[in-house]
């Protein structure tokens, strides 16, 4: 289990940094798709299935089909062209000393108040019919507002992706 | 055995690395990317929590915040699409037509 969780999430640390130093658009997709992959695995690793199963779904199976798609039907010959390989966003100090201060503070608070926490695998057997019970019982009036913001979120889609004269 | 500890700086580099992204990018594509890349930061830590006090309830939140993470990259996607549909680029500093 250790040896699984840090594994994976050593894999989607790297693949994230991989995005911040790629400039191809493609490129930068199929290693968000590494770090989604490889977040899947931490939770398996955890024992929580249903989000491991969920992530991989949603993720790979919607949104990164979305992204690439969307790839595919514009036209980005131009400006993929006009991007040269400069490295020059690392030097901007002000961005990158305020990222680095706010992660060092984090770093100090993370590691004062957090002490004595630990996560073990979750080995009950039950756990997704436990989750469906709860879902539909004592989170039912959440679930129906999950599927309103998704009716939502399908009519303001198409209501901002029309073609108007 | 693992300390919650090493769940949370996983998290919060995850979290960082998204925030620098869509700092200092200045492609669209790149500012959606950075968007995800920080809603799956903010919803490994409601798994890890849910895992730390033997609880489902985290689990059903990180259901929601998924559903929301789909719906905000779909909107996204429609407004890159008008954007390109009526500057022919997706550099987000044409935008910037009040300050000036």
């Amino acid at each position: 289990m250790e040896l699984t969780f840090y594994f994976f999430s050593a894999i989607s640390i790297l693949s994230t940094f991989c995005i911040i130093f790629s400039f191809d658009v493609m490129y930068s997709l199929l290693y968000f798709l590494i770090s989604i992959l490889s977040t899947s695995g931490v939770f398996f690793s955890l024992g929580a299935f249903f989000p491991g199963v969920i992530e991989v779904i949603i993720y790979v199976g919607a949104i990164m089909v979305l992204f690439i798609f969307t790839l595919i039907t514009l036209n980005l010959e131009k400006d993929s062209k006009q991007k040269k390989r400069n490295f020059s966003f690392l030097i901007n100090w002000k961005i990158f000393s305020l990222i680095f201060l706010m992660l060092f503070f984090s770093f100090l608070y993370f590691l004062y108040f957090f002490n004595n926490g630990e996560m073990n695998f979750m080995s009950e057997s039950d756990n997704i019919r436990k989750f469906g019970n709860k879902l539909l019982s004592s989170y039912a009036i959440l679930f129906e507002f999950i599927s309103m913001i998704l009716l939502s979120g399908i009519v303001i889609t198409f209501y901002i992706g029309k073609k108007n004269k | 055995m693992i300390p919650i500890q090493h769940g949370l700086l996983l998290s919060m580099l995850l979290f960082f690395s998204g925030l620098f992204l869509i700092l200092t990018r200045r492609n669209f594509l790149f500012i959606l990317i950075g968007l995800e890349i920080m809603n799956n930061a903010c919803s490994l830590i409601l798994v890890f929590a849910s895992n730390y006090v033997h609880q489902l309830d985290g689990q059903i939140l990180y259901l929601l915040i998924i559903t929301l993470s789909a719906i905000e990259s779909g909107i996204g996607l429609a407004l890159l699409i008008q954007m390109h549909r009526y500057y022919k680029t997706l550099n987000i500093d044409v935008l910037s037509e009040i300050c000036e």
